[in-house]
């Protein structure tokens, strides 16, 4: 299936991109895309722990399932100012 | 003793006279600097129950050890007060280049009794002390201000601690402004000088701070430029020098950490993601600015100055706002027009004003205006709408300068405005009469303890998890059965970064440990992991115990209930959490052991950290 992934702020910045479209297989997991997309964009700090994974507005669980058309949003935060 | 000039100056501006003391090493040792050191200069020398805005009041400008001697990301200096908003301890800091300056010209601190019968400022030029009559800068701007200053003494280096027209006039929000555009916002400080009569402090000196291994402190600077350049933060810290603090401002926004709608509202439903992203400096960097700015010794780097020419609010060069700024003048009062943000900003910067009180206070107003609380009558005939641009501006501006009511009103804070229009209380988000920050305990848990139960409520730059929790998305952190401790341990390492003169951003770099590395070189101590953790609990206590003399008790730091989630947001990132602060609160005094109605340390706690015999005795433990 093929799905749209959403970078905010930081991920944007580095990625160079708003959204990238992958085409997965059925069944992935907010876990897996997330290793998918370390491998696609190495420069990305994709660490697991610090990426919010935003899965139709909600924060997504690692091991929760992604379909065809699900609005995906990746993004880490800090503090300051 | 290396790292410090050894002198505090005292100034009393009811006699004009001041007097030099030394700064004892064992106070440095045990105190460190900053707010260390102010709280218990403080602490022994404030009467309980003093005025915050009368003569009793003593206002301390403080550096750290650090603090001008070339260590990396230490440009800070802090200010000490009690709080007119809170009636408790106050301390906020800022970057720049005044507290460099201010140990070249000679002191480690300045600490300010009485009150001028006229404006004055303090001139300190290489250990010469001057008060001088400040009547040609008095109702004048923060840059104007700083013009005539240097213009006057002769002096183009000088640098200048400053209060804008706010501060003169007293308002609860009121910063102190250094370098145009650098604030020590917080707690009401610029009004504590404007009740002196004191228009601003200005240094210069050419002296240097002695630094035990030169050598040494060299190598631990070039290891902390090779860690930004090369280190696992890598990335991250260079998108944060070209960008600072509104890297992140859009991701904050539709996450749940930006409050939205006076902390009423979701992102990614009331607000704009367009919006959000034109808030960053990735947007707004290619239209507006003309140069970057650091602040002393920092590789970093992450400030900016802007120039806006044209538009509806030209204001020329000003600086980049914050994300601080940019949340509290954008999704917190549904804010989409950048011009508009920028423009609050450099009124803020201008005149004096703490942007997040003073974003806070205005989205306060707009929700009242909203819910028919406020009528045009009470703010003169502005249509104080959600995301109205143009009245978000007139309303920013009538607070700074005070040329209405309304604006009277507003100059007061969101919590003084409530008491005195005797409405509106509803919908204040305060803890002790002051504006939360913007990161949302909904998101960052840990958040809770620190905006209560920190001797300064509603900071989030003092130590705590909350700067943890709002980093991670696992659900665990919800919990806080087992987080005392962790709790209490950030707390401490938070109060030696703070009152050493280092900066929060350290946080970018990937640089661990920063002031355990930093202060051996530079001061020739011993200075592990024991030590670093004693200091900063002993500084916490310092600052705790001040509170609590003023009779003050854990009960009274109530925080506001949208920033804990009663009711749960019910939809949105953050749907239904509500946050269990109660018992991040009794993790944290459990761990730190202070009785949980009183909030009294025990007295076998502060023996073993030493050096808190005074508050022992004091407070009668």
């Amino acid at each position: 299936m093929r799905i749209t992934v959403n970078f905010s702020s930081l991920f944007r910045t580095l990625a160079g991109v708003d959204q990238v479209e992958l085409e997965v297989a059925g069944g992935v997991t907010a876990d897996r895309l997330l290793s998918l997309l370390a491998q696609k964009y190495p420069d990305l700090p994709l660490e697991r722990d610090k990426t919010f994974f935003l899965l139709n507005g909600q924060i997504a669980k690692g091991d929760q399932m992604i379909r065809e058309g699900d609005q995906i949003r990746l993004f880490q935060l800090s503090a300051g100012g | 003793m290396n790292g410090y000039c050894g002198k505090m100056l005292f100034v009393d501006l009811s006699t004009g006279r001041h007097e030099v003391q030394p700064l004892e090493e064992d106070l440095a040792g045990q105190f460190i600097g900053g707010y260390g050191i102010g709280a218990k200069v403080l602490f022994e020398r404030m009467e309980p129950g003093s005025d915050p805005l009368g003569p009793d009041n003593i206002m301390g400008f403080t550096t750290g050890p650090l603090t001008g001697t070339g260590a990396l990301l230490s440009g800070r200096y802090t200010l000490v007060c009690k709080s007119p908003v809170t009636g408790g301890w106050n301390d906020a800091n800022s970057g720049g280049y005044f507290g460099p300056e201010l140990k070249k010209a000679g002191f480690d601190a300045i600490f300010i009794q009485g009150a001028s019968k006229t404006p004055v400022y303090l001139w300190i030029h290489d250990g010469e002390v001057e008060i001088k009559d400040a009547g040609a800068i008095w109702g004048k701007d923060v840059i104007e201000t700083e013009e005539i200053l240097k213009s006057a003494l002769g002096e183009k280096s000088l640098r200048a601690a400053v209060i804008g027209p706010a501060g003169e006039k007293l308002s609860l929000m009121a910063a102190v402004i250094n370098d145009g555009h650098r604030a020590a916002g917080r707690g009401g400080c610029g009004a504590v000088m404007g009740a002196k009569k004191l228009k601003a402090v200005v240094v210069r000196g050419t002296q240097e701070v002695p630094v035990a291994d030169p050598e040494k402190l060299k190598a631990v600077n070039q290891e902390i430029v090779d860690t930004i350049k090369n280190g696992p933060a890598a990335r991250i810290a260079a998108a944060f020098s070209t960008f600072g603090t509104t890297m992140m401002t859009g991701a904050s926004a539709l996450s749940g950490d930006s409050p939205v709608k006076n902390w009423g509202g979701v992102g990614i439903v009331d607000y704009s993601e367009e919006a959000a992203t034109r808030f960053e400096g990735a947007a707004m960097d290619p239209r507006y600015r003309v140069k970057k700015y650091s602040c002393a010794h920092c590789p970093i780097g992450c400030g900016a100055i802007y120039e806006v020419n044209d538009g509806k609010w030209p204001v020329g060069e000003t600086g980049r706002p914050e994300y601080e700024t940019s949340a509290a003048f954008g999704c917190l009062m549904l804010n989409e027009d950048l011009e508009a943000l920028i423009k609050c900003n450099h009124i803020c910067n201008i005149y004096g004003l703490d942007t997040i009180s003073a974003g806070a206070t205005v989205a306060w107003a707009i929700e009242c205006y909203e819910n028919g609380i406020l009528s045009k009558a009470d703010t003169g005939g502005i249509d104080l709408g959600w995301g109205n641009a143009e009245a978000i501006v007139q309303t920013t501006q009538e607070m700074a300068d005070q040329s209405t009511e309304f604006g009277k009103t507003l100059a007061l804070g969101s919590a003084g405005a409530a008491q005195k229009l005797g409405k509106g209380a509803e919908y204040l988000i305060t803890v002790k009469g002051i504006e939360l920050p913007m990161h949302d305990p909904r998101l960052g848990p840990g958040f809770t303890r620190t905006y209560a139960m920190d001797p300064t409520p509603a900071r989030h730059v003092k130590g705590g998890l909350g700067l943890q929790h709002m980093q991670i998305s696992d659900p665990s952190k919800y919990d806080p059965e087992g987080k005392g401790q962790a709790d209490l341990e950030a707390t401490a390492a938070q109060e030696i970064i703070n009152t050493a003169g280092l900066c929060l951003f350290k946080n970018f770099t990937g640089v661990q440990n920063i002031a355990r590395k930093l202060i051996p070189p530079v001061t020739g101590w011993h200075f592990d992991a024991e030590e670093e953790r004693n200091a900063g609990l002993r500084i916490f206590h310092m600052r705790h115990a001040f509170n609590l003399r003023e009779g003050m008790k854990p009960g009274d730091f109530p925080l506001p209930k949208r920033s804990v989630g009663e009711p749960p947001q019910t939809e949105g990132p953050l749907k239904g959490v509500t946050v269990d602060y109660k018992g991040f609160n009794q993790n944290f005094f459990k761990a730190i052991g202070w009785e949980e109605t009183t909030g009294r340390p025990s007295r076998s706690s502060l023996e073993q950290l030493g050096g808190m015999e005074y508050v022992i005795d004091t407070l009668g433990l």
